[in-house]
Order: structure tokens, then C-alpha cells, then sequence
């Protein structure tokens, strides 16, 4: 049920056709995990929290440098060397105090990302890094939870969303490729607007409304503004999803609807 | 005698600069061509391509290339 304070607070998405008060019933009800308190992570983490998605996990392991706040929005000038994720979720529960946030400060490892993951209803992908991204493909695939993926670099973007089983996933696409860890270039607008298009691919998914990005790798390119959707198709031999091919589409962990 | 639609996204784009992103290339290519001798038409060099699909999937550099078949080529990305 939700509270008159709430009923006020989110009035203007409830007044949407197709979400209504069911909707946000079922935004209160998801429990998201945000893997990153980056530039993405920032977007994503402000975005579902205004819009009163009920509980939400943050997962970093950074501490906030000066060189992160031309893109890193959620922290400001006063935080730097604070833990990106303290100082993340301070901000997103004065934003909005009827969320619950959880904050864990660690790095995702092969051996932990389950215990991260498991139970919960979505995976955000907000990484700056490959391998970590393989990670959460993996585990959202074995624990059978929507992935939902952002990178950007300079002015540049791609989103994808996956739903386990069913559609392809970031393994089906970029075959375990990775690129060399190092420094990226980025102005904050790139992420703003991936971040913001991965949380309403999250929102659309719990409220059970639109189109999803799945089988699509959507491109960005801020300089000739222009958007691509180039068609993906899963692999069968996916060294990730292979394994799911034929068991058709599973039922998502959680029925929000 | 065979008609491809080739794509080139973010920093490949320089290999062909005349063409707008996201606008195809349209290359005639012999009936025999494969995808491993479209890199030398397009002289992109092999460590660039990092992201192949045909059709939207990936398929290696023996594939034996088909009329209309539709490729995008792209580098990877992973800042966030």
C-alpha cells in the first residue's frame, strides 16, 4: 500500500498511463542492485530512487576523487576520499527518505558476486570495466536476474538490456572480448544519458510496460546525435547463456506484476 | 558477384570518413569473398575490429560472405 506522503511525492508518474498506482505499488516492491557509484551509477542510482523503487543496493569499492565530479553527480566537491558508495547513499536517502539503500564498499569478485546478487530483482550494470561486466553477466544469468547494461566513452554510449534465457546477453555480443583497463575520456553528459536510459529500461521492466532494448545494442553518438539500434541474436554457444538455450524463457525471479 | 552493407561505429568510423555514423557502405564483393578479406577492402588493420556482427551475430573470418548480408563493426567500450 502506499502512504498519502507517498501518493503525493510520485502524483505525477502515477498520473501516466500504464503505470498508476499498480505500477508504483510494484516499483516499491523491487529491490535493484546498482553495480558501480561512477559516472552511470550516479544517474541510475538518482533516477530509480526518485522514482521510488523500494530497495536498492549499491555496490563500489572506490573511494571519490576530484577527477570524478565532471561526471559523477551523486558526489560532490566535499566528499572526496569518502567511499563512493557512504557518499552516495547519503545523498539518494536525503532525496528521498522512503527508500531503503544499502551501501556495500568492496570490489565484485568471481567468489562474492552471487552472495551479491542473489534474492535480488535486477542487476544495473554501471561498471567502468570489462571484466567486472563479464561478472555480473554471469551471475545475473545464474541467478536468473535482468541485467541491465550501460558503457560510455567520451561522447559516446551503449545500452542493452537482458533477460536471462531469453534474449541475447553481453557475452552473445562481445564473446568475452575486453579492452585494456586504463583512464577513459568522458564528459558527465554521456553517462547522464545512458544512465538514464538504462534506469527506464529498469523502470519499464518492474512496472511491466513499453519495450524493452533486448536483442538490441543501443549506440549513442552525442556528436552527431544520433542513436543506432543494431540487432543482436543470442548465441547458441555462448560460453555464459549456452546453457539456457532451449530452456525457453524462465520466469523472472520476481512477478512484479 | 555480391552486395554487403557494412556499418563502422565510434573510432573505426575514421576509416571511412565521408561516411556519416550509423550510414551504410555498400561494397560489391566477389561471389567466393570471405568476412577475413572485407578488413582489406575496407584497409581497416585486423587489431582495430575488435566487434563483428553479421546479421547480429558474430561469425569468424571464414565466413563466407552472402548477398545482402548486413555487418557492423565495432570497437569495444567500457567507461561508465
Amino acid at each position: 500500500m502506499l502512504t498519502p506522503s507517498e501518493l503525493e511525492r510520485y502524483e505525477r508518474q502515477i498520473m501516466i498511463e500504464g503505470v498508476g498506482r499498480e505500477g508504483q505499488e510494484r516499483l516499491k516492491r523491487a529491490k535493484v542492485v546498482i553495480a558501480g557509484c561512477g559516472g552511470l551509477g550516479s544517474q541510475v542510482a538518482i533516477y530509480l530512487v526518485a522514482a521510488g523503487v523500494g530497495t536498492v543496493r549499491l555496490i563500489d569499492c572506490e573511494q571519490v576523487e576530484l577527477g570524478n565530479l565532471n561526471r559523477q553527480v551523486v558526489h560532490w566537491d566535499e566528499d572526496i576520499g569518502r567511499e563512493k558508495v557512504v557518499s552516495a547513499s547519503e545523498k539518494l536517502k536525503r532525496l528521498n527518505p522512503e527508500v531503503e539503500i544499502e551501501a556495500i564498499s568492496g570490489r565484485i569478485t568471481e567468489a562474492n558476486i552471487s552472495k551479491f546478487v542473489s534474492g535480488w530483482d535486477l542487476i544495473v550494470d554501471a561498471m567502468d570495466n570489462m571484466p567486472t561486466r563479464y561478472l555480473l553477466n554471469k551471475g545475473a544469468l545464474q541467478n536468473n536476474i535482468p541485467f541491465f547494461h550501460g558503457a560510455v566513452d567520451g561522447f559516446e554510449g551503449r545500452a542493452m538490456s537482458i533477460i536471462p534465457g531469453k534474449t541475447a546477453c553481453l557475452r552473445c555480443v562481445y564473446r568475452g572480448l575486453t579492452v585494456p583497463r586504463q583512464k577513459f575520456p568522458v564528459i558527465g553528459v554521456t553517462p547522464a544519458i545512458i544512465g538514464c536510459i538504462q534506469a527506464t529500461e529498469v523502470i519499464k521492466y518492474i512496472i511491466g510496460i513499453g519495450r524493452l532494448l533486448t536483442n538490441k545494442l543501443l549506440l549513442y553518438d552525442g556528436l552527431n546525435m544520433k542513436f543506432t539500434e543494431l540487432r543482436v541474436t543470442r548465441n547458441p554457444h555462448c560460453e555464459d547463456c549456452g546453457y539456457l538455450w532451449g530452456s525457453g524463457a524462465r520466469k523472472a525471479q520476481t512477478d512484479f506484476r | 558477384m555480391k552486395s554487403i552493407e557494412v556499418r563502422l561505429f565510434s573510432s573505426l568510423r575514421k576509416y571511412c570518413p565521408n561516411l556519416g555514423n550509423g550510414e551504410a557502405l555498400i561494397i560489391t564483393m566477389e561471389d567466393e569473398a570471405k568476412l577475413g578479406s572485407l578488413f582489406d577492402e575496407l584497409k581497416i588493420p585486423k587489431e582495430k575490429i575488435t566487434v563483428i556482427l553479421v546479421n547480429g551475430k558474430h561469425e569468424e573470418e571464414s565466413y563466407l560472405l552472402r548477398n545482402g548480408d548486413r555487418i557492423a563493426i565495432l570497437p569495444i567500450i567500457s567507461g561508465g
